[in-house]
């Protein structure tokens, strides 16, 4: 897949702005090139979402992957600083984990390289 | 979306068109009609209600429609927002510029890069769809170039398969241009392409210019046929709420929270009887908006009102429409054009490419986005002499790509 790097360097870049933007917490994100793709993950420190803020960004986060739309509009993600592209994130995501834990919120983003719909 | 039923919204107008075009012309006249369409060089403005009178026109844009619903049903595409926007626009296009010819050699360009990235056409219709806004491009070098039709036909079918093959790369890159503010972004890109290759025939002798042909005879009948439909579309999300309504009016709500910049998938913000309802409003507006300028219902003005409708299942709503209509609106009756010509009418329509501008930063900056839209969309197509359809989009992109960076910076300096 081309600008597949590219891609995930831009997912990084939407989340990240997201949770800087909106709750200005110490971030921590780890990424793993795997044979067939990459696994990011973030880790914002002490930032606990409310019940409603959660459930919109399970709602948002749900989608599921669509290239259908996600090869056309993949370069919107991380251009904005006050609007965001989560949905878009979402459609380019095979996994998606998001988990509040006791010392902050968690993401676990999956996405393989290869252009299957689930 | 995944529900089969939902894709009534997507073939439901386009054989309504098809049986009004069969009732209202006799077989005879309809071959003709359609036979003059086909071969007519399609530059903008050609209004096909002119070339080819009503019935072939309805029927011509019905078939370019099911065609694309089509598509969207054999590829197993969702229902979303993005294509009822695409097949609203190759649907109103169809009124001046798209025929049953004229798209395909985009569509297999588009193929062919699919097939070149080995991965699945349907991971590109949506440009496809959009992108046959450079249809006019085959047809002009097929029957306007003036070359013998051993050359014309080739040359035509060849240029329309690159133009598609260049769009996807180039419709995704052009969206940085203007970071979604610019809603028919495949009209920005289309308009590079165009203006690029209109540069390169010119060069070899070419004469690419603007057609003007429109016809007011049939405006009575299409404002009807339109309006009936909004109202149905209106009743319908209604009805289908009935047991609902709270919930309903939340989606409204919802989807009018929204800015409108891409990607906003009103089906998946508002869910569907919403999303219809809102395309039935916007139908309305943008008839209301034509009779208030004195307007005709001719091809192009048809073709506006009926993507107007498509995109208020992606992003444009009343609340991020009107100051684009406002600031178009000013901006005629303060500069040289008149108010009620087709293409100012037009101008208004289409401009609501920019309703991103109001839905983010306010009413005053829609206004002004349309009062500065309406003078570029009338300089800017010289570029390309007409061969890409969207103009407004291509204006769109360099109004949006100028005013939001601005708009964003001062707005900075108040917080």
């Amino acid at each position: 897949m081309r600008y597949e790097v590219k891609k995930i360097t831009k997912m990084i870049d939407e989340v990240t702005n997201y949770f800087l933007f909106n709750y200005r917490c110490k971030t921590k994100i780890e990424v793993i090139p795997e044979k067939s793709g990459y696994t990011i993950n973030f880790f914002f420190e002490g930032l606990e979402l409310e019940e409603k803020e959660m459930k919109k960004l399970l709602e948002i986060m749900g989608s599921g992957r669509d290239p259908s739309l996600a090869n056309y509009y993949w370069q919107l993600t991380g251009e904005i600083e006050n609007d965001n592209e989560l949905y878009l994130i979402a459609m380019m995501c095979d996994d998606v984990k998001i988990e509040q834990q006791k010392k902050g919120l968690s993401i676990m983003l999956s996405r393989k390289s290869l252009d299957v719909k689930k | 979306m995944k529900e089969k039923k939902l894709y009534i919204i997507l073939f439901v107008f386009p054989l309504i068109l098809i049986v009004a075009g069969l009732v209202v012309s006799p077989f005879s006249e309809l071959f003709q009609g359609l036979s003059a369409i086909i071969t007519a060089p399609s530059l903008l403005l050609t209004d096909y209600l002119g070339v080819g009178g009503l019935g072939a026109t309805l029927v011509n844009a019905g078939l370019c429609g099911l065609v694309s619903a089509l598509l969207v049903y054999f590829n197993k595409l969702d229902v979303n927002g993005p294509f009822i926007a695409a097949v609203y626009t190759v649907v109103g296009f169809a009124f001046f510029g798209k025929n049953i010819a004229n798209i395909w050699p985009i569509f297999i360009g588009v193929w062919f890069y699919a097939r070149y990235h080995k991965t699945e056409f349907r991971n590109y219709l949506l440009v496809g769809l959009f992108g046959t806004t450079l249809s006019p491009l085959i047809s002009f070098l097929t029957f306007g170039s003036g070359l013998p039709f051993l050359y014309s036909v080739p040359l035509g079918i060849f240029s329309g398969v690159v133009a598609g093959f260049v769009l996807p790369p180039l419709a995704s890159h052009m969206l940085r241009f203007h970071d979604g503010y610019n809603i028919y972004n495949v009209g920005f890109t289309g308009g590079m392409i165009g203006s690029f290759l209109s540069a390169l025939f010119r060069s070899f002798d070419f004469t690419i210019e603007t057609a003007s042909i429109l016809s007011d005879d049939h405006s009575f009948f299409m404002g009807v046929l339109l309006n009936i439909f909004f109202l149905a579309l209106i009743f319908a999300g209604l009805f289908f709420s009935k047991d609902n309504f709270s919930g309903f009016v939340d989606s409204m709500r919802s989807i009018h929270k929204s800015s409108g910049r891409l990607i906003s998938d009103f089906v998946r913000i508002g869910g569907f009887n919403a999303t219809i309802f809102n395309m039935g409003i916007l139908g309305i507006l943008s008839s209301f908006f034509v009779v208030l300028l004195n307007g005709s219902f001719n091809g192009p003005v048809v073709g506006g009102i009926l993507t107007v409708v498509g995109f208020a299942a992606f992003g444009k709503h009343l609340r991020n429409c009107i100051p684009i209509l406002v600031g178009v609106v000013i901006a005629a009756f303060l500069k040289i054009w008149d108010a009620g010509t087709t293409s100012v009418v037009i101008a208004g329509l289409f401009g609501t490419t920019l309703a991103p501008v109001a839905g983010q930063y306010g009413f005053k900056a829609g206004v002004l986005a349309g009062f500065f839209h309406l003078s570029i969309v009338m300089n800017v197509i010289v570029l390309h002499g007409g061969v890409n359809l969207y103009n407004n989009g291509f204006a769109g992109g360099f109004v949006a790509s100028f005013l939001v960076p601005l708009i964003d910076a001062l707005k900075k300096q108040e917080d």
